[in-house]
């Protein structure tokens, strides 16, 4: 990604506080300019006016492609638009910019990943090392918030706070990816899957992902409920050869793993797929591959509980000391992998891990190790 | 004296005297010889006695590092190296001819240390590999000897890599430890 492309915003219906805000904002960080809708590149609705609906609707029908951002009190569920959550944050709008300027057309440049050409379709071990590589490379590129959000602990009991914190992967590329790896894995077949002006290819067996995006364009289309319209078909061989060469020649090929693990992170940004009921017994089948891709904040030890014992995701952030963001966006990305066991609790609460005698030492080294790796 | 030990293990050129300069970094000791004709057609070097490290905490306590030599003659050297564990790092190597098998060795020589303390598997040269095994695969065969540990690719010579295995392997000794 450039950062020096300036993305053209059309605020729309916002309140004054929050147009003053975005003007001081755009003037300071040259990230982007506020113009008039008809020369923008995205549009920030506010999502609260009763006038939002018919806006939005106006909007998608005049231009179609149009990335929207809508600054709202809860998360939005209306297909392609990208949530901003109220009070408006600098980050969170940072990070759906950067999201919508990987999606225009005309930015749109592959990133730094391996440039695997079309002999990715057949594995060479030189592949497998830039795929390391990036894989690694990935690690640093999305902070905190990209992967886990920004929303504060709520009380399980409330209802509402509880609706509101909940997603259905099968409206996102997410619930996609799921399906294909499944199915290719279990006919060993390959499968293309259809996104706005792309695609995205299973290899036969479906443990690799051919795709021209660069990560940061995965990660904005990650963010867009997809149209029904756009689904995914199993393909042979041939048909995968022939889908790769149409591609071109920058093919990056990811391990479906990792690609499920990042997708599922910058899809959830820290709330709980519909799949995991909030008061199930969440359990760890096999750790996921922690040093490739994000690691999420607390992941290690989230893991390190969830393996030794079950436990609901909101008792898991309790007895973790820990924003329940956090446990939701590892157990997110962990269930789209299929790494978790779930039962249904009637049982007594867990039971607290015990202490280690050497607790003391045992948190100094590992206060040694983090600070030692993370250079 | 009790000493605070973890042991890197695992076959011949997994990667244990590479991972334990990269974790201990000057503070590694080798005992390096020139391979013998078996094990020269993989690599120079294979380790006839013990890698040896330390980690310095700020406090003053110091870990030991231990690394097995990989040609399984290790027995003569058990106490020393089961004695005031911290855990085991079990390192594969994925390009050797089945990882699976090392791994059920490596586990039944340490079950003892391994039922005590704690597990972490690292699986090395991946990249270097025809057809890799699958994480899932490596897992299955952990289960099979009732056994639940992170399984993580590694690098050897990545010192993220070989923290991560080893946060791992302190967490699930608690995983309340707080840094
Ligand atoms: N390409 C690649 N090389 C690796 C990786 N991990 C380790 N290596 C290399 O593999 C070799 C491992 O050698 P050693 O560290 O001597 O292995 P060892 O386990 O101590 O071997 P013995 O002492 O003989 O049992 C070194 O050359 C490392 O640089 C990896 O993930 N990828
Ligand atoms: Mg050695």
């Amino acid at each position: 990604m450039n950062p020096g492309l300036c993305i053209k915003l059309a605020a729309v219906e916002v309140d004054a506080r929050t147009l003053a805000a975005l003007t001081l904002l755009s003037q300071r960080s040259g990230r982007f300019s506020l113009t008039d809708i008809n020369q923008a590149d995205a549009v920030l609705l506010d999502g609260d006016r009763p006038e939002s609906i018919g806006l939005y609707e106006r909007q998608r029908c005049s231009h179609p492609g149009q990335p929207i951002l809508l600054l709202s009190s809860h998360e939005s569920c209306l297909r392609g638009v990208v949530s901003l959550l109220k009070p408006l944050q600098i980050e969170a709008l940072f990070a759906a910019l950067n999201a919508v300027r990987d999606h225009l057309p005309r930015h749109a440049a592959p990133g730094k990943d391996t440039a695997a050409g079309k002999e990715a379709v057949h594995g060479e071990t030189a592949e497998r090392h830039e795929r390391a590589g990036a894989a690694r490379a990935l690690a640093d590129q999305f902070a905190p918030e990209d992967l886990c959000g920004s929303s504060a602990d709520i009380d399980p009991h409330d209802a509402g706070a509880l609706a509101a914190l909940r997603f259905d992967p099968e409206h996102f590329l997410l619930g996609r990816l799921i399906h294909a790896r499944h199915h290719t894995a279990q006919q060993h077949c390959g499968a293309r899957i259809e996104l706005p002006s792309n695609l995205l290819l299973l290899d036969i067996g479906g443990t690799r992902c051919l795709t021209t995006l660069s990560a940061r364009q995965l990660r904005g289309l990650a963010l867009m409920p997809l149209d029904d319209g756009l689904g995914w078909q199993a393909i042979d061989a041939l048909q995968l050869k022939a889908a790769a060469d149409t591609l071109g020649t920058t093919l990056h090929a990811w391990s479906i793993e990792l690609l499920i693990w990042q997708i599922a992170l910058w899809t959830a940004r820290g709330r709980l797929p519909l799949g995991i009921a909030p008061d199930a017994l969440v359990g760890l089948r096999r750790w996921p591959n922690l040093t490739h891709g994000s690691l999420p904040p607390e992941a290690l030890r989230i893991a390190a509980l969830l393996s030794h014992q079950p436990h609901t995701p909101f008792a898991a952030a309790r007895r973790l000391g820990i924003p329940q963001r956090y446990v939701f966006a590892f157990v997110g990305a962990c269930a789209a992998l299929d790494l978790l066991t779930l039962t249904h609790t009637d049982a007594a609460p867990a039971a607290a891990p015990e202490q280690h005698p050497a607790r003391g030492l045992l948190s100094k080294l590992l206060g040694m190790l983090r600070r030692n790796s993370k250079h | 004296m009790h000493h605070h030990k973890i042991v890197f293990t695992g076959p011949v050129g997994a990667g244990k005297t590479t991972a334990i300069r990269t974790l201990c970094g000057a503070n590694a000791l080798g005992t390096d010889a020139a391979a013998s004709d078996m094990t020269r057609t993989r690599k120079e070097t294979t380790t006839v006695a013990l890698d040896y490290g330390t980690l310095h905490l700020n406090s003053g306590e110091t870990i030991h590092v231990y690394g097995t030599p990989g040609q399984e003659r290790f027995d003569f050297m058990w106490e020393i190296l089961t004695q005031g564990g911290i855990g085991l790092v079990l390192l594969l190597d994925a390009t050797r001819p089945a990882p699976l098998n090392d791994l059920r060795f490596f586990v039944n020589v340490f079950t003892a240390y391994v039922e005590r303390t704690a597990l972490a598997v690292g699986i090395t040269r991946s990249d270097l590999a025809q057809s890799p095994l699958s994480l899932d695969d490596y897992a299955g065969a952990l289960r099979s000897l009732d056994l639940v540990a992170p399984i993580f690719e590694v690098d050897a010579r990545e010192r993220r890599d070989i923290s991560l295995l080893v946060q791992a392997l302190l967490l699930q000794l608690d995983p309340g430890l707080a840094a």
